[in-house]
């Protein structure tokens, strides 16, 4: 054995991994090079000095409180929720319910620049927004007053449908088709958790995007 | 594992089930907070995060940082605990756990690791009343916060900690190999610095 071969095995030599056989021939080496010696033991010493550290700290206070804050913060959203999977409804159906507004932003760019010219015109659609209507929050009262405008204003956007340019008329489509989306998850979710008071809110507040968008778009073409 | 880090190891799960006849069978305190007792936990957590606490503050190099992430340990801890089996001895599975949960704050943060340390902090680390050498303790403490962190985390867990190399490399994920590798680089190198 030589110096090289005898530093690949110094570890394993301290920490008594090598069979007899192995162990027979470091320390032979070691018999004739003290350089090796000298190594074996300046790593042995600092082994036991590792060895002897403290094995355990205590922090300089008391972690607990923190870390029971979190858990149960961690305890309170999942017991809105249910459990997990609900915390994972709120965030797609939260990230559902923005991606409708963004889509509503992008259809009221779209219709002022292609749609045609509605000043002057006087709505006959409901402009009564569902969060007012259901002021305090109510989802009886949400659901009801959504359930009318939308079918009242999906009704004169259809008999419109034909005034307005066949694009124009793709993107409402998709941005109502996201917001129902929306509104699907939502449901689902308090269905599994009734009562969720976040989850109500985003309900209203996704019924509100899809009435204004309704509201919007059914001002567009001429009247029949 | 070192016939003293061995003997360290036995030692210390020895004393854990004897030491105080007043303090909860684990087993029984792991099942409570398994059922949502935050109180069996909590005393689950003062059982263990001196050894937590002491795991991160090695491997962190910094006291403020260490109590962050023994917070992350614990929290972590609740949240996976339906998942323990028993498969291991509760404060390995906690150990695993602050290793993976180290590692994951060092790639979150997308930076090479920084060689700073605090010498107030690491003498909390080094200085123990166990040591015959007073200032012993702080040089190689010193030494340890500088070496390269997978280095680092491999003497740690053996050769302070008392963990085989088989336990070390299910804890981060790597080759038994790997860890012979890592911790031949880390004497070395602590070697060369001691010197």
């Amino acid at each position: 054995m030589n110096c090289r071969e005898f530093d690949l095995t110094l570890d394993d030599f301290i920490d008594g991994e090598l069979d007899a056989t192995a162990v027979a021939v470091c320390e032979e080496h070691l018999a004739a090079c003290p350089r090796c010696l000298e190594m074996l033991k300046e790593a042995q010493e600092m082994v036991a000095q590792a060895a002897s550290l403290p094995r355990e700290i205590q922090p300089s206070r008391d972690l607990w409180p923190l870390i029971a804050a979190r858990i149960t913060e961690n305890k309170v959203l999942r017991g809105n929720f249910g459990s997990k999977w609900h915390t994972s409804w709120m965030i797609r159906s939260g990230l559902a319910a923005a991606a409708a507004i963004l889509l509503f932003v992008s259809t009221a760019v779209l219709l002022r620049q292609g749609g045609q010219s509605n000043s002057g015109r006087t709505a006959v659609f409901p402009t009564q927004r569902i969060v007012q209507a259901a002021m305090p929050l109510d989802l009886a009262t949400a659901r009801e007053t959504f359930s009318r405008a939308r079918q009242d204003l999906r009704a004169i956007l259809m008999a419109r449908r034909a005034d307005l340019d066949p694009k124009t008329m793709v993107v409402i489509e998709e941005n109502l088709a996201v917001i129902d989306q929306a509104v699907g998850r939502i449901e689902q979710a308090l269905l599994d958790d009734p009562g969720n008071g976040n989850l109500v809110t985003l309900l209203v507040a996704t019924y509100d995007q899809e009435i204004v968008l309704l509201q919007q778009v059914s001002g567009l073409g001429p009247r029949v | 594992m070192t016939p003293i880090a061995a003997e360290r190891h036995e030692g210390f799960w020895a004393n854990r089930m004897v030491s105080d006849p007043h303090i909860q069978p684990e087993k029984a305190l792991i099942t409570r907070a398994q059922a949502g007792d935050l109180a069996a936990f909590e005393e689950l957590y003062r059982a263990n995060a001196g050894l937590i606490f002491a795991l991160c503050m090695r491997m962190a190099g910094r006291a403020t940082l260490a109590e962050e992430l023994t917070q992350d340990v614990f929290v972590r801890a609740w949240e996976k605990l339906p998942s323990f089996r028993g498969e291991s001895a509760f404060s390995t599975w906690l150990t695993r756990l602050a290793v993976n949960v180290v590692l994951g704050e060092r790639r979150q943060r997308g930076r090479r690791e920084k060689r700073e340390t605090h010498p107030e902090d690491l003498e909390a680390v080094g200085g123990s009343t166990s040591v015959k050498d007073p200032t012993a303790g702080l040089d190689i403490a010193r030494a340890i916060a500088k070496l390269p962190l997978g280095a680092r985390a491999v003497f740690i867990l053996h050769d302070v900690h008392g963990f085989e190399h088989a336990e070390i490399a299910a804890m981060t994920g790597s080759a038994v190999g790997t860890s012979k590798a890592q911790l031949h680089r880390a004497r070395r190198l602590l070697r060369e610095r001691l010197q």
